[in-house]
């Protein structure tokens, strides 16, 4: 009997430290794990804008000025694979250094690498609906300011031909279920879009999965890069 | 089984100590570039996926 015990503390002993350990991997680990392959994929990126890798992503047009209001932008197509990067986000108000690589998907094998694209949403600068997500923590909590965004702050989209910059108009919490917030016409399933908007979601509370925070913004500027 | 594993281990009080080490080390070393990450794209601990 002690024999079983003493077995039976010990395994509970070493599980508990796993679990400690696991811990100290989403908190730290995980976001060394994730700041090292956005090295890789800003570098990618990088290489593909610059020419290095012939065959990338976009396909270069003229700039002109697009349907449905003032704002110009060089029209690009965006057929990237899930987890390939495709744009920068940028969120002056998180702070200058604040900057991560925009990865296609919103699986967990995606977020866990940096915030992503949801799929079946709008590409940047399209009439619609940008659907970006990304983890409020681990992997280097990149959503971790989100809810503290306030209307009028910018976000900065930044892809092969455009320089984005999106204002933000709102913010929600929504249950996990409410997809509506990603069609293109937030709330209103089936109707004409008619604005170029972004829909950034992460968690809320941290660790839960219980609601979401939904922060919309609207596309107030593009430059031709 | 701690005990149980010294008690079997060959060789001295410090060739068993240093068997031990390296084992951990391999352990943590599975557990932390292998397993962690694995479990981490399986459990939802920040919402799960986003999907349309």
């Amino acid at each position: 009997m002690r024999q079983t015990l003493r077995v039976i503390g010990e395994v509970a002993l070493t599980a508990g430290a796993v679990i400690l350990l696991f811990v100290c991997y989403l908190i730290w680990g995980s976001g060394i794990r994730a700041a090292q392959a956005q090295r890789a994929l800003t570098k990618e990126l990088t290489q593909q804008w610059t020419g290095a890798r012939p065959g990338g992503s976009v396909r270069p047009v003229s700039a002109r000025t697009v349907r449905g209001d003032q704002i110009r932008i060089a029209p690009e197509t965006f057929g990237v694979a899930t987890g390939q990067p495709f744009a920068f986000i940028k969120v002056p108000a998180f702070g200058t250094g604040w900057e991560f690589p925009l990865i296609q998907g919103t699986d967990l094998a995606q977020l866990n690498i940096s915030p992503g694209h949801v799929p079946g949403t709008q590409w940047p600068g399209e009439i619609g609906n940008f659907a970006v997500a990304g983890h409020r923590v681990t992997s280097g909590n990149p959503f971790w300011s989100l809810p503290s965004l306030r209307p009028g702050d910018l976000v900065k989209i930044q892809t092969r031909l455009n320089d984005f910059t999106y204002k933000v108009t709102g913010e929600q919490l929504v249950p996990p279920g409410d997809v509506a917030v990603l069609d293109p016409v937030p709330g209103h399933p089936g109707a004409h879009p008619t604005q170029r908007l972004i829909t950034l979601i992460t968690c809320d509370p941290p660790w839960t999965g219980t609601h979401r925070v939904i922060v919309t913004g609207i596309l107030v500027a593009a430059t031709p890069r | 089984m701690y005990g149980w594993l010294w008690r079997h281990l060959p060789g001295s009080p410090p060739a068993r100590a240093a068997t031990i080490a390296i084992a951990a080390a391999l352990v943590l070393i599975v557990l932390w570039f292998v397993a962690f990450p694995w479990a981490a794209t399986h459990l939802p601990l920040d919402g799960g996926p986003i999907t349309g």
